[in-house]
């Protein structure tokens, strides 16, 4: 077809008369082409202003760069940013809909005071000066009272922000930082802690990689980072001139993740760490372990090796996990035998989240093989090497209450479950007061009702989130922070390839609602405050604190601000030869630089440094610890049953018994952009949410063809999925891709009522799950029995 | 067909002579005594029909507000999803064009073969297609999602494309209905110049227009005829066209179980069938409400319970022709749409056509004593509705069976599309009703004509089908 | 100009989605729908099966455990070079350019859906009720792409204003358009490079290789519509 100039006109006339809808919406009107080669009279679209900012996404906890586009003072479009290392211009739905965040119809208009009861919604606006007034207030009672160690932080921010409320409570005497989130993102996980030593985090080397064993989906669907695990799963698919990667993922259900294997072996829920170590055990038999990293790296091996021989047959293993004996020994040869090959686990924490042993497991099979900090295996990456802020100010008070012991049983740093349990009674005194910080704890601890108990004995909660989410809705005090699109913020991560890299979070508009930088908010209460903390966080703004941290990396002259992509090959002959960025010029040269740019990041890993890979006490691979919780002697300890775990322990009997009243087993399992966002429902990423099971905007179930049958259940279905710790409502799907004997559930927040933009699904399968806590104060997750029945 | 002609032009010659020696069609008040019934229905209403009007008019309203919902919310507000994009709308179109072939078709062919039957039932017929073709086109507007742009698909002095099936459409269906209403209305005028003679003001002054100054001369006669004759040839092939290209409108996409050539002829079988069941309703509701049980006698509807199980017969020939030939190929798109028809959640609608397009028809007409008034309506209403039920399973199944969509719909419709259906029923029939109202609805001239002249000619005419005593004259003749 | 000789010179736009590195993150999903101005779906919507969606991830479950194979696969409109949608729509509201793509008029679009039910790929989408944003979101359209009425049709542009805007650039800049420039929201969105774009008719372009190469396949290749959107499947 083809439109003479006097038809194009026409029908653009019809189009001005069709346009009301455009103009209604504030949109120009339709400029949509009439004929793709109609020549264009004028250029159109003059007139309007366009910037493009650079900016870190700050949707999850990934740190994609990305550039924003802003027209006229809106912002009409957020992509990745190309130069940035971690997605180098992709970017996934989370951030791509992240405009809706900023314009979000659910956001809070400023600071709430709850008005009715807990839970209810209902809240009465007011005024900063008020809020932050009362915080203060509250605060310096409890202090005065000699009771401010019964303050407690939930944070999930990371970086600066992270090191404010940990300076907050060391000046004001507190030992309670909990970590709110749902990712071990910038620290070890805790099976990693207790083999390594190390506290920062561990990356897989996923595009060196040649054989990639990964245990759950956690490696790709759910992980940390999505696009850069996405983009090192691609990049060693076929952007390399070496071998395609051979990709084996053992879970009970077909994942997305399973799709894209080369191999999927369904394994019967729970019994991971047993595969891992049947793995072990053919390895070993067959002398395909790697005798330089196990002799001069790891210590307690032989006490390891004992038990794996012993215990470890195939055949008991293939009659514990579901897989074949042939299966087993094929896939231990082809682990052992390819190199670069590497173990991943699941590292995610709250529901569904992998038993600490089995996890400890799989991470020692990448010991075994010797894929513990080498090239294509796990790596350790460096820190952003920031400047220290200046010692923090403490007086007595604040001196005796921070020496508290902390919420985690065993003295390490805390998470949610040990402030659930410790709330549950563990604990030998209450909270009394909860900041919630760049985090949703009840979302994160799965919803259910006893969270949500624990929550409400907390007798005042202020939450600085932006938007009204299942803590914040429970809270006494809202003081809402800006959404990550209207604030400042540093976003310290790393590549897959283990290089730090810092990417700025900036303003891209001025806020648009009556919100305030977290940061800020929490340096102003402690002003309130008064006493050491009132003078812990003396900082006008938070810039001022990240240019004060951000000057250590000018001065290290350390690493290159981002540039194209093409300077890779080139980065690589420098890092080998011991490679300097010397010329940053000023700060502020370097200060803008990183504006222009998105950030910094140090292309170069020293894989000589096992000092700071392997910092247990021992300064080698603690094969002890994990051969400890196998021992069947030790093991008999109550600390290792967790129920679904499937170590050799007494566990089995409760066991039977839950079988018996909840035939499924329940797998829980993260969705892409579904799990820990942080950006409020945006009807985008709800849309799409399950469409690979063709499922919308609801939560659903999945049975295998055999288990719908047998219960009379098809497509579709109401049914309610019972646990002996709560219920849901969900539809069924018959997915043929699952484990018979097993309910496949999606993770994710449940929805909120009243919402004008609300959650794809009513309540949240994490709700099915209560934390397991045990005499000697570890807590951990049930992997869950269920049983399904028609709503 | 020369034998034919021969006769019709005798009889012509006939007719005109017998008119000259017994000037019968002057329009004078005589001999009308005989048919008054006929005339009864329009010269005197009781409130029987202001109250059934009334509830047609009620259930139309109701139509008419659905579609003004639909109007003012959009085609949201129907049941209609991705892939599903059309349902009770395009099944009502193709339906309803169907229940169209009654008319104008039959009536045309029976007056080509010199069906002397015909005589009592040809009107009724026709009307039926005049009146349910608006509607049918209607459903096509109804459905459209920009109704304000209607005037786009004119061609020429707007966008308009040949290319499409849907154009084809438009010109068939416009032809047809501007053909259909042309042959209704050239048998009306004999009627109408009677009625004008009989009526005063506001209804004389309009049929003393509609008349086009009848006087019933014998050269009106001839040229009447003639006309009548030329578009009972000409609206043959264009009825026979309508059909097949509203079935292009699906065979000539590549969905499953639509892009197949059986569709054209499978579809032109399915209106006759539907039309004719349709009839044979419309038929027996005239023959109880107006009492012309002298007219439309059992034989009528005899002949045409033959009419209808042979297109029962035929229909199902062409079913299995389509199925068998589906089955067999086995691909797998088309499969899916006949398993969900077969045994999926179409099934109930399949099988239910089954039931009612052939297993009832054929149970009931093949049996020569059922073959009554009660017995072809008892066959006719499980056709209509089997025929509704079939247009729907061509619809829908192939749609909730995409070779590539992504979800698996499940349309029903709302009760937006179901009311707009009752009102589109109830409005046709109202219009039905009010045609009996103007005009009778049995041809008076032709039933006269029929008595007087026919049935001499038609035993000459049989005369000249069997051996001759003179030779020599055959021969002339041939 | 004669016009054939012109249409020579004239790319052909194809897209290559290679699903070794596809990992079915729906970007593509989300980064069409925020740069097109698709209004946000709801709960209703997506019950109703209405949501818009010019790319969507299909998904596809093949056999039976433990032998399952699950495939996804993004499809956004094919742009055939034999397209069904064209040939059946009655007011020329649908139109392949010079260049291959296929555009919507969405001003002549009388919503008969004629062009949806044709298309065997189902990428075409109707707009059953007035789009709408809530609140403040509709401050966030795209001023580059049009709002399109309630009752018309719409699918996948390729983007096609990038196209304009990079042409514009171009010619403001006296120079012809660089391969790359012009890159749908889709294509530039994904995390893992999965999605390719060019000119098919450049031996040169990456597009042209990657569709020859032995990995290439085409969706619904059978029905010789002769899709410009190519897929590379997974393995060696």
């Amino acid at each position: 077809m083809t439109l003479n100039r006097r038809e194009f006109l026409q029908v653009m006339e019809s189009a001005a008369a069709t346009a009301a809808v455009g103009s209604l919406i504030g949109c120009r009107t339709p400029d949509q082409p009439v004929d793709p080669d109609a020549p264009l009279a004028s250029p159109p679209r003059s007139g309007l202003k366009e910037t493009w900012l650079v900016s870190t996404c700050g949707a999850c906890p990934g740190g994609c760069g990305v550039r924003a586009r802003i027209v006229e003072e809106r912002l009409v479009g957020i992509s990745g940013n190309p130069l940035h290392p971690i997605n180098r211009g992709g970017l996934c739905p989370l951030g791509l809909a992240a405009a809706h965040t900023l314009y979000h119809p659910d956001r809070l208009r400023g600071p709430m005071r709850r008005a009715g009861a807990a839970g209810s919604g209902d809240f009465k606006s007011t005024t900063w000066a008020d809020g932050i007034g009362d915080v203060s207030k509250r605060l310096r009672d409890l202090r005065d009272r000699g009771l401010s160690h019964t303050v407690a932080i939930v944070d999930g921010s990371r970086g600066l922000e992270s090191q404010l409320a940990a300076r907050f409570l060391e000046s004001y005497g507190s030992p309670h930082h909990v970590d709110g989130r749902a990712w071990t993102d910038d620290r070890a996980p805790e099976a990693v802690r207790a083999l390594q030593g190390i506290s920062g985090p561990v990356s897989y080397d996923l595009e060196n990689a040649r054989f990639i064993l990964a245990f759950g989906s956690g490696w790709l669907d759910g992980a940390a980072s999505p696009v850069g695990a996405g983009r090192g799963y691609a990049l060693a698919r076929r952007a390399r001139k070496s071998k395609r990667v051979h990709v084996v993922q053992i879970e009970p259900r077909l994942s997305v993740g399973a799709a894209h294997a080369d191999e999927w072996i369904p394994i019967e829920p729970g019994t991971e760490g047993v595969l891992a170590l049947g793995f072990m055990h053919l390895i070993l038999r067959e002398g395909l372990e790697n005798r330089d990293f196990v002799d001069r790296w790891g210590t307690g091996f032989d006490a390891l090796r004992g038990i794996v021989l012993r215990d470890y047959h195939p055949e008991a293993v293939a009659e514990r996990t579901g897989i074949e004996v042939a299966t087993l020994i094929r896939v231990a040869r082809r682990f052992a035998s390819t190199r670069p090959a590497v173990a991943i686990g699941d590292d995610r924490v709250g529901p569904g989240a992998q038993a600490v042993e089995a996890r400890m497991a799989i991470h020692a099979l990448n010991a075994v093989v010797g894929a513990i900090n080498a090239p294509g295996g796990t790596l350790t990456p460096p820190p952003v090497p920031f400047a220290p802020l200046p010692a923090t100010p403490a007086d007595e008070a604040g001196k005796r209450g921070a020496a508290m012991p902390s919420l985690a049983g065993n003295g390490g740093a805390s998470g949610l479950a040990d402030l659930q349990s410790w709330i549950e009674g563990r604990g030998q005194y209450p909270i009394n007061l909860l900041i919630v910080l760049g985090a949703d704890p009840l979302a994160a601890l799965g919803g259910g009702d006893k969270a949500k108990a624990a929550l409400g004995r907390i007798p005042f909660i202020v939450s600085l989130s932006p938007f009204l989410d299942e803590t914040a809705r429970r809270a006494d005090l809202v003081l809402p922070d800006h959404t990550w699109l209207e604030r400042w913020q540093d976003d310290a991560t790393y590549t897959s390839g283990g290089y730090p890299v810092l990417g700025l979070r900036r303003p891209l508009l001025p806020p648009k609602q009556d919100t305030r930088h977290a940061g800020e908010t929490l340096a102003e209460i402690a002003r309130g405050v008064g006493g050491a903390t009132g003078g812990a966080l003396p900082w006008k703004d938070f810039p001022e604190v990240m240019k004060l941290a951000i000057a250590g990396i000018h001065q290290t002259g350390r690493g290159a601000i981002f540039d194209v992509s093409e300077a890779e090959p080139w980065v690589e002959t420098m890092e080998q030869s011991g490679w300097r960025a010397s010329d940053f010029g000023s700060f502020d040269r370097f200060w803008s630089k990183l504006e222009e740019r998105g950030g910094w990041w140090d292309p170069s890993y020293d894989f000589g440094e096992r000092g700071r890979v392997l910092r247990t006490p021992s300064g080698k691979f603690e094969f002890q610890q994990l051969a400890n919780a196998y021992d069947p002697a030790t093991a008999a300890r109550p600390s290792v049953v967790r129920v679904g775990d499937g170590t050799p322990t007494a566990s089995a009997d409760p066991e039977k018994r839950l079988h018996q009243e909840y035939p499924f087993r329940l797998h829980l399992y993260p969705l892409l952009a579904a799990y820990g966002d942080h950006a409020g429902p945006l009807p985008f990423v709800q849309d799409i949410l399950g469409k690979e099971m063709e499922q919308s905007w609801r939560l659903w179930v999945e049975l295998s063809p055999t288990d719908a049958d047998a219960l009379g259940l098809t497509d579709g279905t109401g049914v309610i999925v019972q646990s002996p710790d709560g219920e849901v409502e969900a539809r069924v799907k018959v997915y043929p891709g699952i484990r018979p004997g097993v309910a496949a559930m999606p993770l994710g927040p449940g929805g909120a009522p009243g919402q004008i933009c609300r959650r794809a699904m009513g309540a949240s399968a994490g709700s099915l799950v209560a934390l397991r806590k045990d005499p000697t104060g570890v807590s951990g997750w049930g992997a869950g029995w269920v049983r399904v029945r028609k709503a | 067909m020369t034998t034919m002609t021969a006769d019709g032009l005798l009889t012509r010659e006939d007719a005109a002579q017998a008119a000259a020696e017994t000037p019968k069609h002057e329009g004078g008040a005589h001999s009308l005594t005989q048919d008054a019934a006929l005339l009864k229905p329009v010269l005197e209403t009781t409130w029987r029909f202001w109250a059934m009007a009334a509830v047609l008019l009620m259930i139309g309203a109701f139509g008419v507000y659905a579609y003004l919902f639909q109007f003012k919310y959009g085609l949201g507000v129907t049941g209609l999803n991705r892939p599903v994009y059309w349902g009770v709308y395009i099944t009502n179109f193709v339906f309803f064009i169907g229940i169209s072939h009654a008319g104008t078709l039959i009536s045309a062919i029976l007056r080509i073969a010199k069906a002397e039957w015909r005589r009592a039932i040809t009107r009724s017929a026709e009307v039926i297609t005049v009146m349910v073709i608006i509607f049918g086109v209607g459903s096509i507007l109804i459905d459209m999602g920009r109704p304000d742009r209607l005037l786009n698909i004119i061609p020429v002095i707007k966008f308009g494309r040949f290319q499409s099936p849907l154009l084809w459409d438009v010109c068939s269906v416009t032809c047809y209905l501007f053909g259909s209403t042309t042959y209704l209305f050239l048998p009306l005028i004999p009627d109408i110049a009677i009625l004008r003679d009989r009526t005063t003001g506001v209804r004389h002054a309009l049929y003393r227009t509609l008349a086009l100054g009848w006087k019933g001369s014998p050269r009106q006669h001839r040229i009447l005829e003639v006309l009548i004759s030329i578009m009972a040839v000409i609206v043959i092939p264009i009825a026979v066209s309508v059909h097949t290209v509203v079935s292009f409108v699906f065979a000539m996409t590549i969905q499953p179980m639509w892009h197949t050539a059986i569709f054209g002829p499978f579809f032109v079988c399915g209106a006759i069938f539907s039309g004719i069941a349709a009839l044979i309703l419309a038929m027996a509701l005239i023959r109880k409400v107006y009492h012309l049980e002298n007219y439309l006698k059992q034989i009528h509807f005899s002949y045409l319970g033959l009419l209808l199980l042979i297109m029962a017969l035929l229909w199902f020939y062409f079913m299995v022709c389509e199925y068998l030939v589906t089955f067999y190929g086995g691909e797998p798109a088309h499969m899916a749409v006949l398993w969900d028809k077969i045994r999926g959640p179409f099934a109930p609608a399949f099988w239910t056509m089954v039931v009612c397009c052939f297993v009832i028809p054929l149970t009931i007409l093949s049996n020569r004593k059922w073959r009554t008034v009660t017995g072809t309506v008892m066959a006719s209403i499980p056709v209509v509705i089997g025929m509704w039920l079939e247009r729907w399973t061509i619809v829908v199944p192939s749609l909730s069976n995409p070779r590539l969509a992504g979800t698996h719909a499940h349309y029903f419709p709302t009760w937006v599309e179901w009311g707009i259906f009752a009102g589109e029923s109830a409005l046709f029939i109202l219009a039905y009703m009010c045609f009996t109202k103007l005009f009778p609805i049995v041809s008076i001239w032709e039933i006269q004509e029929g008595r007087e002249l026919a049935v001499k000619e038609v035993s000459e005419r049989v005369h000249s089908y069997l051996p001759s005593d003179e030779p020599e004259r055959q021969e002339a003749a041939s | 100009m004669n016009e054939t000789e012109h249409a020579k010179a004239r790319p052909r736009w194809g897209m290559v989605i290679d699903l070794d590195r596809c990992d079915a993150c729906q970007g593509c999903t989300t980064a069409c729908q925020t740069e097109n101005n698709i209004p946000p779906p709801t709960p209703q919507s997506a019950a109703q099966d209405r949501s818009i969606r010019w790319m969507e991830l299909l998904p596809n479950v093949e056999g039976e455990y433990p032998r399952v194979k699950l495939r996804l696969i993004p499809r956004p409109c094919m742009h055939c070079d034999k397209p069904p949608c064209i040939k059946v729509c009655p007011v020329g509201a649908t139109a392949i350019g010079a260049e291959g793509i296929i555009a919507q008029v969405y001003a002549r679009c009388i919503g008969c859906r004629y062009c949806t039910t044709a298309c065997p790929y189902t990428a075409r989408y109707f707009n059953w009720y007035p789009p709408r944003w809530p609140e403040q979101l509709s401050q966030s359209l795209n001023p580059d792409v049009s709002v399109r009425p309630r009752g018309v049709v719409e699918k996948c542009s390729f983007c096609h204003h990038r196209l304009q805007k990079a042409r514009d650039k171009a010619a403001a800049e006296k120079r012809e358009l660089r391969p790359g420039e012009y890159l749908p929201a889709c294509v530039e969105a994904c995390p893992t490079k999965a999605m390719f774009f060019g000119d098919l008719d450049d031996p040169r372009s990456e597009v042209a290789q990657l569709a020859r190469s032995p990995r290439s396949f085409r969706l619904l290749e059978d029905l010789g519509t002769e899709p410009k959107v190519f897929y590379l499947r997974e393995g060696e």
